[in-house]
């Protein structure tokens, strides 16, 4: 099978042995070049090509790309060298034509010599090849000598291209902030000697690359980006411009820390929960988001968008909100710092969480309902999106999850990795490092929060989304992940779930929280990259995770966070033995009139979980 | 890929170098793809050329379309609740091209407006083919800024379909010139900061800015949308710009034509009578 070239964004080139293959894999890469031209200082002969593509196929067998380098190749040899060292993918750097190269069966790169009259062949290769690598016009390609910066940015926005040319980890990230290429692409500067690559130094290349590569797009991947009306564009141009000088800014930290610390009660405990532990045959540590001020993780979030809407000198603040945790946070925030607040909120979720409308209206924030689509978080979405497209200059627009247009997913995370950060540390001081780290997943942002923490260490990261009364596809739930594909809403390119029309499916939870089609991009590329893995929780599993909770810990979680102590619950016989971190990410006060409802089910799940009262 | 028909950019552009050329402006009605069926669509494509619309957008509704105000997102559901998809979409312009018993083939210039997903779920290259091949004319992605755009834009180039771009209020200089640049056909100016449906006020501050747009965009034409109704606002529009978009007030009023049809089989005449005397009446403002 054809295997595409759209998630590649980071390729290591020039590579001769297995075994440093393998590490640039596993630092990250997306694709892997294997350079046959012979008078290369790079190039390796078939045989040992061979060897090379095979482990990286065996390694990673879905992800990673290797690619054929060529310079003057002919369509008939390019093939069956292909074919005879297993390439996914042929990189053409010679005098090639176009012509000569449609219909061929692998994805092509070509490469492109950075100079004023490069558009000419680059719009000449653009029906046949895939993917552009943007070079110095020096020599058939691998001079290591940078290219012109503004001729390569201009020609990232008619292909797609792969910057290269003697990038390195000290200057890929300036690099692709200026050019914004859809990746790079680098080889000498990753060397100890010709053809030996230095492990150290394509770690931190991969490393300062990926992050520059998301803040540049807002692409994890293949995920993110912009794709917002323009009105909202300049706008959103200027809150990521605001956000990197703000994030480095000692004035802003030190008031956000204060808020975070003696307003809103960080740090959160870690609890070692001994009698639940007793119960799931594994070692549990609670990471306790339930004590924040309002009763979730949400206001790490608010507070820092609040605090920036308020240096952009916006007056009103919009927002959306499902479970009602984000717009009483939001709410919060406002009244704290003094702003104006509008919530938007589904018709569906403002009465089954009656409770948190109450909480915002007398923290001073107008509620709207919304009655349009299903009546839920996502319609609430649709609300406060055209809120603020009617006053984009007044109002900021605090998201809710690291969900939506750069750079809000960025942002969010950033601002909820204060969890991670916190838990990593507690961890290591209650005796070390977790096996695991689990965390519900809605729109993400607890569980990227949490991820980033534990991001370079050996931990398994698990994200638990909502099985609803079953994750099968036509069943009703929001594992987007089990039976969704990618897609766009709300500003991103994610997982969705939505039909072969690409219309979005409606949705069902338990819990408002997670009551959403889309999935944070930032998850999308954690899944993609294996990094992290993803599961679900069915409602009913959610109530005996709650259940559980409540009578052996004496604490009552909200029911989104009940998901992933549900999965727990039934993935007792995976977990036993190991350590695990669980992110409480609230607690459960304003599901009492749900929990009331179907208290009755308490005790014959209990029963059915075989779990200990 | 070869195309059925001499419809695409060239043909968009020299429509409108020729409206220019005759030193006329002219109206862009929008409608909503299968409000009422997908015969009601065609019908009232049907009348809006004989009325002498000078293009028409077409609208492939989207389940989530945050840059639409009530009445567009209402014409969405009602169009969805019938199942409308892209090769319904496809299939009327192909209609229209070919003629049938009821009508001669229509050469009216279409635009056709979504949003991302409908268009990426497909494949972006397969989408824009099938677009092209129906004998479309250009395709605007609301939600689809010129920086996520590359690969929509080599898909048009590939197929001779124009790739369209908004600019809004917000947009600042450099961009606006960037904007003008990559659009083929018409650049699309919207008149208010907001969604559609409400009102625009062309007051001072908007006319100044439509007038840069006008300037940006040189010799390419400029479209104004977003909030026109009636014929003050199409006059009030077409003071720096060739061509008023009219969305929201028109698709409402083809709607209560719809709703009133005694029986679903009369629905498209109804509806189609309805398009020609709106489009009459806001012909008045072409002519002050
Ligand atoms: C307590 C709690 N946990 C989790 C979530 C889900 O959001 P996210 O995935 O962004 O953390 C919510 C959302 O409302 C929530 O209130």
């Amino acid at each position: 099978m054809k295997r595409s070239l759209r998630g590649v964004t980071i390729k290591v080139c020039g590579l001769t042995d297995p075994d440093e293959a393998l590490a640039a894999v596993k630092a990250g890469a997306d694709a892997i070049g294997l350079v046959l031209h012979p008078t290369s200082p790079r190039a390796v002969m078939p045989a040992q090509a061979r060897r090379v593509s095979d482990v990286v196929h065996a390694m990673s067998p879905s992800r990673v790309r290797v690619v054929a380098v060529v310079v003057d190749a002919e369509p008939r040899a390019a093939r069956e060298l292909a074919a005879q060292i297993g390439a996914d993918a042929i990189q053409l750097c010679g005098d090639q034509q176009p012509e000569d190269w449609v219909g061929f069966p692998l994805p092509i790169l070509r490469r492109i010599g950075v100079e004023p009259s490069a558009e000419a062949e680059l719009l000449a290769w653009r029906p046949v090849a895939a993917l552009m690598v943007l070079d110095h016009p020096s020599g058939p390609g691998g001079s290591g000598r940078p290219v012109d910066h503004a001729i390569a940015s201009r020609l990232c926005q008619r292909a797609p291209c792969l910057l290269a040319g003697g990038l390195g980890p000290d200057d890929v990230a300036a690099a692709i902030a200026r050019v914004r290429p859809r990746g790079v692409d680098a080889s000498s500067k990753l060397e100890a000697e010709p053809g030996r690559k230095h492990l150290g130094r394509v770690t931190a290349f991969i490393g300062a690359a990926r992050p520059a590569l998301a803040r540049a797009h807002g692409r994890f991947g293949a995920f993110g980006g912009c794709f917002a009306p323009e009105t909202l564009v300049p706008i959103l141009t200027e809150l990521d411009a605001a956000w990197r000088q703000l994030r480095e800014d000692s004035v802003f930290r030190a008031e956000l820390d204060q808020l975070l610390g003696d307003f809103a009660g960080r740090p959160t405990p870690l609890w070692p929960a001994r009698r639940l532990s007793e119960v799931l045959g594994c070692e549990v540590l609670l990471k306790r988001e339930d004590l924040l001020h309002t009763g979730a993780h949400k206001l790490n979030n608010t507070l820092g968008q609040v605090l920036l809407a308020k240096r952009l000198g916006k007056r009103r603040i919009l927002a959306e909100t499902g479970a009602g945790q984000h717009g009483v946070a939001t709410a919060t925030a406002c009244a704290q710092l003094g702003l104006e607040c509008v919530v938007s909120m589904g018709a569906v979720d403002a009465a089954r969480q009656r409770a948190n409308v109450l909480r915002m209206q007398l923290l001073g924030a107008r509620v709207e309902v919304v009655h349009a689509g299903q009546r839920t978080l996502k319609d609430a979405v649709n609300a406060a999106m055209r809120a603020w497209i009617a006053d984009p200059l007044g109002s900021h627009y605090v998201l809710g999850s690291a969900l939506g247009p750069h750079p809000f997913p960025s942002m969010v995370a950033d601002l909820q990795q204060v969890i991670g950060e916190e838990a990593r540390a507690q961890s290591l001081a209650a005796g070390g490092l977790p096996d695991l780290a689990v965390a519900c997943v809605g729109g993400g942002s607890n569980a990227i929060g949490l991820f980033r923490g534990f991001l370079t260490d050996d931990v398994e990261l698990v994200g638990v989304e909502a099985g609803g009364t079953g994750p099968e596809q036509g069943a009703e739930h929001a594992a987007r992940f089990a039976s969704g594909a990618p897609g766009i809403l709300h500003g991103c390119h994610t997982f969705l779930l939505q039909d072969d029309d690409g219309q979005v499916l409606p949705t069902h939870s338990i819990s408002a929280g997670l009551d959403y089609p889309a999935v944070g991009p930032e998850h999308a590329a954690l899944r993609a990259s294996g990094r992290a893995r993803y599961t679900w929780a069915t409602d009913e599993d959610a109530l005996a995770g709650f259940d559980l909770l409540a009578r052996r810990e004496g604490i009552l979680p909200a029911l989104e966070s009940s998901h992933a102590l549900g999965w727990m619950l039934r993935a007792r016989d995976e977990l036993r033995g190991r350590r695990v971190v669980v992110n409480l990410s609230g607690r459960g006060d304003k599901d009492l009139d749900l929990l009331q409802d179907r208290h009755g089910e308490l005790e014959r799940l209990r029963e059915r979980s075989g779990a200990l009262p | 890929m070869t195309r059925p028909s001499a419809h695409g950019t060239v043909f968009l552009e020299a429509r409108l170098a020729q409206l220019r050329a005759d030193g006329r402006r002219g109206l862009a009605p929008y409608i909503t793809a299968g409000d009422g069926g997908l015969d009601t669509t065609l019908a009232v494509l049907r009348a809006l050329d004989d009325a002498g619309a000078d293009v028409v957008e077409l609208g492939l509704p989207f389940s989530d379309p945050v840059a639409d105000g009530p009445q567009l997102q209402a014409a969405a559901e009602r169009s969805l609740a019938l199942g409308t998809n892209l090769r319904d979409v496809a299939e009327v312009v192909r209609r229209l091209r070919s003629g049938d018993d009821d009508a001669p083939p229509s050469d009216l210039p279409i635009v056709v407006m979504t949003y991302a997903n409908l268009l990426s779920r497909r494949g972006w290259g397969s989408a824009i083919g099938l677009l092209a091949a129906a004998g479309c004319d250009g395709v605007l992605v609301a939600d689809l800024p010129l920086e996520e755009a590359v690969v929509l834009r080599i898909a048009c180039a590939e197929t001779g379909l124009a790739p369209l771009f908004l600019v809004a209020p917000t947009t600042g200089a450099d961009r606006l010139a960037q904007l003008a640049a990559a659009s083929r056909g018409f650049l699309y100016a919207i008149g208010r900061v907001g969604t559609t449906g409400v009102t625009t006020r062309f007051d001072e501050d908007t006319q100044d800015y439509l007038g840069r747009v006008a300037e940006a965009a040189g010799a390419r034409a400029v479209g104004v949308g977003f909030g026109i109704a009636g014929p003050d606002d199409v006059s009030a529009a077409l003071r720096h710009a060739d061509l008023a978009i009219v969305g929201s007030a028109l698709v409402e009023h083809l709607h209560r034509a719809v709703a009133s049809a005694p029986h679903p089989s009369r629905a498209p005449a109804l509806a189609a009578r309805a398009a020609t005397t709106f489009l009459e009446h806001l012909s008045e403002g072409l002519n002050p």
